[in-house]
């Protein structure tokens, strides 16, 4: 998988099978929380934003990791296939950090009387949109050479990897009118736990991770296309497809 | 059937939410997609004037 051939063959299989289940989840995940699930008993139907609000704000920040951990790889080893990972994923997380913070805003006008409020838990998802703008326009700047422009692109995402528990810790380290954690691993008095609502949340955020995984590796394959297309693996792979 | 879709005085907040996931992928869908043929046509158009 290390080698860019290697990573392009296997990944070609995965594809529409990780397609197709991101597609099924997602139709029962959305049909579930949205006319299955009760509604809260303080925030009425409105709460069911939550069902793409929250796993798209997982997903900027698991995104965003990955960024950060591939960055470190391609930065040190300067693996190709790490490069590919780190510039696939930076379009992606930055779509689930935009959905983020506009289904943020539809959510805070009914429920505290503003789309937005420089709060610290809008404010830093908002500096990880602009991390992720960053990673990619510091690529783009320097586009005719691909693998100065990656190893730019990861020291920005790199030292950007702070902001990610700014993000999570936000709501507790200062005073936020955001709400807490959605689901509470250790099993405390927050979060969801009515499992009827619980259930949709857990599978839209699986569906999210299965098209991540889909949209990366698409996007990583033809990424790989462009940076090699010298190589006569790239040539035979073009004109069997 | 219409009460199925009723959010109450949430309608506006609720489908407006669900119709931006739902463009938002089909951006990147398509996003994808384009960007993989548009590479592949490049490739092939250089293999083309070289082979001529």
């Amino acid at each position: 998988m290390g080698s860019p051939p290697s990573f392009y063959r296997i990944t070609g299989y995965w594809l529409k099978p990780l397609l197709i289940l991101a597609m099924l989840l997602m139709v029962y995940g959305l049909v579930d929380g949205l006319f299955f699930a009760p509604p809260d008993y303080q925030q009425g139907d409105s709460y069911r934003i939550m069902f793409v609000h929250v796993p798209a704000a997982w997903m900027s920040m698991f995104i965003y990791g990955i960024i950060g951990v591939s960055g470190i790889i391609a930065f040190v080893w300067r693996m190709k296939v790490a490069e590919a990972v780190m510039m696939a994923s930076a379009p992606i997380g930055a779509l689930f950090t935009a959905l983020t913070l506009l289904t943020g805003m539809l959510w805070g006008k009914p429920m505290w009387g503003t789309y937005w409020d420089w709060d610290a838990r809008m404010t830093s998802e908002l500096i990880l949109l602009f991390l992720y703008i960053g990673v990619m326009g510091i690529y783009s700047a320097y586009d005719d050479d691909p693998r100065k422009a990656a190893r730019l692109a990861a020291l920005v995402a790199i030292i950007g990897l702070v902001n990610l528990p700014i993000i999570r810790y936000s709501v507790v380290w200062w005073t936020s009118i955001h709400q807490g954690a959605s689901i509470s691993l250790m099993g405390g008095n927050s979060g969801i736990k009515e499992w009827s609502m619980l259930r949709p949340l857990l599978v839209m955020a699986l569906a999210t991770k299965f098209y991540y995984l889909y949209s990366m590796l698409h996007r990583a394959r033809s990424y790989l296309l462009r940076t090699e297309q010298n190589k006569s693996w790239v040539i035979k792979q073009v004109i069997e497809d | 059937m219409l009460t199925l879709f009723d959010m109450g005085k949430y309608n506006f907040f609720v489908w407006s939410s669900m119709a931006l996931f739902g463009l938002m992928l089909t951006v990147d869908l398509i996003s994808i997609h384009r960007q993989k043929r548009s590479i592949q046509r490049q490739i092939k158009s250089r293999q083309r004037r070289k082979e001529s």
